[in-house]
């Protein structure tokens, strides 16, 4: 069963349905009895949240209007128009904050008007002055781009006291950042109010702060409290103004301020009614100034609405444990910590639980009365909260006499060894099982005898045990996952996958059964499903490798580049000094710009792709790295990067470096990146000799069998490095070939051809290089096939030049052509037809002369 | 990992000098150590792990004396943590907290403001206990190391004790201080794999039967 089904939620869009789902589901549920199946929706709930919230929109694109402020940004050419546009960017609350904008205008004035940076200084302290609400990455842009290392003076120097006040906030500004800033304007909408009331509101937030930090309470709670309306107050302001009442009230306790505190949240909630910070306020004063009965009355009427608020359900916690309800403590302080495993009042609050619950079973159960039962149950308890040792002393304690009980004492020694050596005693568990009864012992054991075996050729060892097993408990989720593994280990995925779905469907909480499901559907190339069940993995273990490599892995195989990027870049994040591996490299860049190819260039955002260039330049590689594919491939695609996006200077450095560390160059990626990418960037950085030096070989390789589609390119390219060097031989050489491999193309570019050949035949022409022009003549009178006025041109030139070659039957029939093609356009080219026939008549009598 | 030493008070210490060892809890486990002796190793204590000891005082504590150890005593007692980041940014609201990670910030900072909102205004103590615990240890080491006597080291860990009782009310609350300590050392990196030996000791000391927490009561000292 899939989350949206165990909810009831038929399109995943929206998190108020998931919410309102969350709240019908546990709505007649009772917080006590029923808090696992509540934690099961909660659980799925957030499984179904964060699938929304992964949606994140990388900003790898960008918008019409975006373009439209970069290409004005570009066009700074001064102090003034600098500033102006900066206010302009800093008086948009959309554009305050993207660094994007705030980047195109100073790379404009970095390569414009270099020479003239520090000018510049006093321009920008001037307007952070005026406008000093900014955000960190903004402000460390203008730190770097311009020299105030220059600008501020000596501050130790009384002659510099005038400035230091005037603009010391500036330096601490941009030397420092600021951190709160960053903060604040991501909680306040920007897009409800303007420029000058957001300038309000940041000003009185950190002069709010700063109160605080100086443990000025009421002072601090004023600056928020007075000024602005209670209806106009963001939320933030609220929340603030309750931390600060919490602190002085019940940390601080100073007198009065409760009853402040619960009036403010009163009055809070009257416009934020849903908020759930406010809400938790509510829970947390419920639970301070009641007692734990009448606390946990107050937080379940909470929790009724708010289901899955995690503080609160800690609060419920922690009245339960107060209260001696031990089971259902635990099993909230156990899930609070499923799902934020990093908060370690969790854990200590499950530790203390645990105990309770422990110490409670073993008086639940008389061991005079029931002596069976009492260490049956008591020991599964112990072994369920990982308690082993304790276990292995209450069944050594159990009667010797009971097959039951020496099951139980064995089955309980092997699980603590399991614990410490992670190796089982397979012979003490079948003899377990060959001596109990009891169904549910054997159950325990049958289960944890087949609990993570490390090697599929033992789980295909164990298939007759899987298979008894599953005959026994067909019903059980564990038994099918057995059976799914067993499948699995024999190459069998589809009933792999077949089996896991069973155990899903019986057990959806079992995280571990989604990630063998989801191995299992992308065995049988099922990739959307595969990587929705393990996506629910890694909700839960983010930093699995495996794991998010799979998920990259199948992104990639669908197409789904832009995800197969995302994830390698978080796996690139995470990868310990031994585990990076250059596929993860590949996945980075191919997957980048294979994504960015299908979007128009003019959307592409740069600044977004040097970033990720940075980012990749500075991850670690395996030694191997450029002596295998994907390493290789890698490079390639951040060569091709910088290629897209014109940088063209980076693209060579990438080529470069794998031609250094590399001697194959027949290797097909290779062969793409000196013939596909060096060619124009080196051409347009206008280094002619290296590109002559490093592309000439390759592509006259190219030419072994004769012309290849391929070599048009660096052909066209070498051409014309060697003009640019005034080899005209060698320009006019690869010219020729550049046309022959563009004619080898399934549709030519004729237009481009003529145009072309053209251009070269009149060079040839000028410059007198009489070598080149029977073969530009040939190639166009062979491609163009429609008879235009070059024919006639052209076909008297080639007759001319076969006459100085002492070719006069080339010649003849070059004359005969070229009076033919005039016949098609009567009015025009009326000189080079009359010399034709000319010739022609000239020709004709010689001939007959020597005949005679 | 290794079975846990069963907790005997085989030297017959009193209640108030076993409590005093229990604040060395989170580091006697993470060692191995005995929880109901005041030399860590009781009398399994072997040249090896002399050797060991003190090169750790040496190496992690520069302790080879008395005199260091009251330097290390009175920084532990006095330096401030991650107490100066709840003081700073305590009084955020969770949308901002929770904002960190888009917010271009590098991860330190990213996973302080993270701890922020899990223990918002739930720690008074904020991480003392991680300085407290440490110095209890250390205590027992330099006594182990003879760079105290005996009766220097129990009235080393009285005056660290008092501070620990004036601080805390549970060997929850205290061993909770201590981790949170521990939490803000790895802010850096912590991830689930950085704390999950922290976690297992504390779930140890909290839930076992042999752990000195669940041996000896809270309130045994004074």
């Amino acid at each position: 069963m899939t989350d949206q089904e165990l909810l009831g939620i038929e399109t995943l869009s929206d998190k108020v349905a998931i919410q309102k789902a969350l709240r019908d589901k546990i709505a007649e549920l009772d917080f006590e009895i029923d808090i696992e199946r509540i934690f099961s929706y909660i659980h799925c709930a957030q499984r179904l949240l964060r699938k929304i919230e992964s949606i994140v929109p990388t900003k790898v694109l960008m918008s019409d209007s975006d373009k439209e402020l970069l290409e004005t940004g570009a066009q700074c050419i001064s102090p003034e128009t600098l500033v102006a546009h900066l206010s302009n960017l800093y008086n948009n609350p959309t554009s305050r904050f993207d660094i994007a904008f705030w980047k195109s205008s100073i790379d404009s004035i970095k390569s414009t008007d270099k020479e003239n940076l520090f000018a510049y200084c006093q321009a920008i302290a001037d307007f952070l002055n005026e406008k000093p609400y900014l955000t960190s990455e903004i402000l460390k842009l203008l730190a770097n781009a311009f020299p105030f290392v220059d600008f501020f003076p000596d501050p130790k120097d009384e002659a510099n006291k005038a400035f230091w006040e005037q603009y010391g906030y500036i330096y601490r500004l941009l030397r420092n950042g600021n951190n709160e800033l960053d903060l604040i304007v991501h909680a306040i909408p920007r897009d409800v109010f303007s420029t000058n009331q957001l300038d309000e509101l940041y000003n009185r937030l950190l002069h709010s702060a700063s109160c605080y930090r100086e443990k000025k309470y009421a002072q601090a709670f004023n600056v928020l409290a007075e000024g602005i309306p209670d209806e106009a107050k963001p939320l933030i302001l609220w929340q603030r103004k309750l931390n600060i009442l919490y602190k002085a009230a019940f940390i601080e306790q100073e007198e009065n301020v409760a009853v402040i505190f619960e009036q403010t949240l009163d009055t809070a909630f009257a416009y934020y009614p849903q908020d759930k910070q406010l809400i938790y306020m509510r829970a947390k004063f419920i639970f301070n100034s009641s007692n734990a009965s009448q606390a946990k009355a107050g937080i379940i009427e909470i929790l009724k609405t708010n289901p899955d608020h995690t503080k609160c359900l800690f609060l419920l916690g922690k009245c339960y444990l107060k209260l001696g309800i031990t089971r259902a403590a635990l099993l909230i302080f156990e899930n609070l910590s499923k799902l934020n495993p990093l908060n370690i009042q969790y854990v200590t609050a499950a530790a203390s639980a645990r105990r309770a619950y422990i110490d409670f079973c073993m008086k639940e159960y008389d061991p005079k009365e029931n002596s069976k039962q009492f260490y049956i149950k008591n020991i599964n308890a112990l072994i369920e909260q990982g308690m082993f040792d304790e276990a292995v002393t209450l069944a050594s304690q159990a009667p010797a006499d009971d097959a039951d009980m020496k099951a139980l004492l064995l089955y309980a020694k092997d699980i603590e060894t399991y614990s410490i050596k992670k190796k089982k005693d397979k012979k003490a568990l079948k003899e377990a099982l060959s001596l109990t009864t009891d169904n549910n012992i054997a159950y325990k054991i049958k289960t944890h005898y087949l609990r993570d075996i490390p090697s599929w050729s033992e789980v295909i060892e164990e298939k007759e045990f899987i298979l008894n097993y599953y005959n026994e408990y067909p019903t059980d989720a564990m038994a099918n996952y057995q059976m799914g593994m067993s499948f699995y280990a024999t190459t069998d995925y589809e009933k792999a996958y077949e089996y896991f779905s069973n155990a899903n469907t019986l057990d959806s909480t079992n995280i571990e059964i989604y990630y063998n499901l989801a191995r299992a559907a992308g065995q049988i190339r099922e990739f959307e499903k595969a990587i929705e069940y393990m996506r629910i993995y890694l909700q839960y273990n983010k930093y699995a490798l495996t794991a998010n490599e799979l998920v990259c892995e199948w992104s990639f195989a669908i197409q789904d580049y832009k995800n197969a990027h995302l994830s390698a870049k978080w796996i690139l994040s995470i990868c310990r000094t031994n585990e990076f591996d250059s596929k993860y490299h590949f996945y980075f860049t191919v997957s980048l710009s294979h994504y960015l190819n299908t979007i128009p260039k003019e959307y592409h955002n740069h600044l977004y792709i040097e970033e990720s260039l940075d980012l990749y330049d500075g991850y670690k590689k395996p030694e191997t790295f450029l002596t295998e594919g994907n390493g290789i491939k890698s490079m390639y695609g951040a060569a091709k990067l910088c290629f897209e996006m014109g940088n063209y200077g980076r693209c060579v450095k990438y080529v470069k470096h794998v031609l250094k560390h590399t001697t194959d160059h027949k290797n097909a990626t290779i062969e793409l990146c000196i013939l596909e990418l060096l060619p124009q960037s080196l051409y347009t950085l206008k280094r002619y000799e290296e590109l002559i030096e490093l592309v000439t070989e390759p592509t006259e390789a190219l030419f072994t069998n004769g012309y290849v589609y391929k070599g048009a390119t660096p052909a066209y390219f070498l051409s014309a490095a060697h003009g640019k060097r005034k080899q005209y031989t060698e320009q006019m050489d690869w010219a020729l070939k550049c046309v022959h491999c563009y004619n080898l193309s399934e549709t030519p570019p004729i237009d481009w051809i003529e145009n072309y050949l053209m251009d070269k035949f009149s060079f040839v022409m000028e410059n007198d290089i009489d070598l080149y022009i029977i073969p530009f003549g040939s190639i166009y009178l062979d491609v163009i096939k429609t008879t235009n006025l070059n024919h006639i041109w052209m076909s008297h030139n080639m007759a001319n030049a076969y006459d100085a070659f002492d070719m006069p039957t080339e010649a003849l029939i070059h004359h005969q052509k070229c009076i033919a093609y005039g016949l098609e356009f009567p009015d025009d080219c009326e000189e080079e037809i009359t010399s034709s026939k000319n010739y022609i008549n000239t020709h004709s009598t010689s001939s007959s002369v020597k005949s005679n | 990992m290794s079975k846990y030493h069963t907790f005997e008070n085989p030297t017959q210490l009193s209640k108030s000098q076993l409590w005093l060892i229990a604040t060395s809890a989170m580091l006697a486990e993470l060692n191995k150590e005995y929880h109901d002796t005041l030399l860590p190793h009781h009398i399994y204590s072997t040249p090896l792990l002399l050797k060991d000891s003190k090169q750790c005082l040496l190496r992690d504590w520069e302790i080879k004396n008395l005199a260091d150890l009251s330097d290390t005593f009175n920084y532990l007692h006095n330096e401030k943590t991650f107490a100066a980041v709840q003081d700073n940014w305590e009084l955020l609201s969770n949308e901002e907290l929770k904002q960190n990670k888009h917010a271009g910030i590098d991860m330190e900072f990213s996973n302080l403001l993270s701890m922020v909102d899990d223990y918002q205004f739930d720690l008074a103590k904020s991480d003392y206990g991680w300085h407290y615990g440490r110095c209890a240890w250390l205590i027992r080491h330099s006594f182990y190391n003879d760079f105290i006597t005996e009766s220097e080291a129990w009235s080393l860990l009285e005056e660290n004790g008092k501070r620990i009782k004036d601080s805390f009310d549970s060997w929850e609350s205290f061993g909770l201080s201590y981790i949170i300590g521990a939490q803000y050392w790895k802010s850096k990196e912590y991830t689930e794999v950085v704390m999950m030996e922290f976690k297992n000791n504390i779930n140890y000391l909290l839930s076992n039967k042999n752990s000195p927490w669940l041996n000896v009561d809270w309130n045994d000292f004074e």
